[in-house]
């Protein structure tokens, strides 16, 4: 039977790459038993969503409001200045 | 938004990087703003270095051979200008004992496995509320922000700059399974940092009913 560190580990792991079948299988049984690790399973996933998330498709509905994890306007037009020369 | 240009002839391998410069600012800027500003935490510096970094990579386009994502190779241009500048501050990079970190992820099981600690119930998960959604992606990128060391530029490039497990191991020059472990770290570091700064708070504040 898979620890739950190990689930945990592998759980993260199905984010990077796609696991051997035997080993989704056991994940997958190890998750439908275990609430813990099924929260931490969820809770990850959903924190990378909202991570990458708020920037795709939404890059017009708030341009008008600066996002402080994106260039700023301004130093974006600097840049392309700097380019055209 | 836009209109998807569907009618844009694919651009052939390495051709990425052929294309109007200003286009790539567009493209990418954002990718490499938030690996710099992960870095170094202070804005102007992270945006002068993303602009250098795209003037080295047009005067060296010629040198872009194709066998990364143009992004892949915009990064590692900025990798190098965050070392240098990160030396020539007289800082100490931002070392991080690599026991230390593993024992800080395992410590949450015990010698068989078990959780020590489980993980709270998260309710709601993310705050409906405007302002109060904003407060939680502060947080969140307070948190993400947080994981230091190798564990938190491996996640930044990873998820931040959304880069392929395979590009952050070229970026990173590491094997796929130390890249793994290295995620698996920065996962749990975030997952508990935001536990505790932000659902553990609510849960004392507003007891729920």
């Amino acid at each position: 039977m898979l620890s739950c560190a190990d689930a945990t580990r592998r759980v993260s792991e199905s984010l990077d790459h796609p696991l051997p079948l035997r080993t989704r299988i056991g994940l997958r049984l190890h998750l439908m038993m275990c609430s813990a690790c099924w929260r931490f399973s969820k809770q990850i996933r959903g924190l990378e969503r909202l991570l990458r998330g708020p920037r795709k498709g939404s890059e017009a509905a708030d341009s008008t409001e600066e996002d402080p994890q994106r260039l700023s306007p301004s130093k974006r037009e600097a840049i392309k200045r700097a380019l055209r020369r | 938004m836009e209109a998807d240009v569907g009618g844009t002839p694919p651009t052939g391998a390495g051709a990425g990087l052929a294309g109007d410069p200003c286009l790539w600012v567009d493209e990418h800027g954002d990718a490499l703003f938030r690996y710099a500003l992960s870095q170094l935490s202070d804005r102007s510096t992270a945006e002068d270095l993303v602009q250098e970094t795209f003037v080295a990579a047009l005067e060296a386009r010629e040198r872009f051979r194709g066998d990364s994502t143009p992004r892949t190779w915009l990064i590692s241009v900025l990798r190098h200008k965050l070392v240098d500048h990160v030396r020539r501050a007289g800082r100490q990079q931002i070392a991080e004992n690599p026991e230390t970190l593993g024992a800080e992820v395992e410590a949450a099981f015990n010698a068989h496995g078990r959780w020590i600690e489980r993980p709270g119930r998260w309710a709601p998960e993310a705050p409906a509320a405007e302002l109060e959604r904003k407060e939680f992606q502060r947080a969140l990128q307070t948190c993400a922000q947080g994981i230091a060391g190798r564990a938190g530029e491996a996640f930044t490039l990873r998820v931040l700059c959304e880069l392929s497990s395979e590009e952050v191991c070229k970026v990173l020059e590491v094997q796929s399974t130390n890249l793994w472990v290295l995620l698996h770290r920065a996962r749990s570091k975030l997952r508990t940092c935001l536990e505790r700064t932000w659902f553990d708070r609510r849960t004392k504040d507003e007891p729920l009913c």
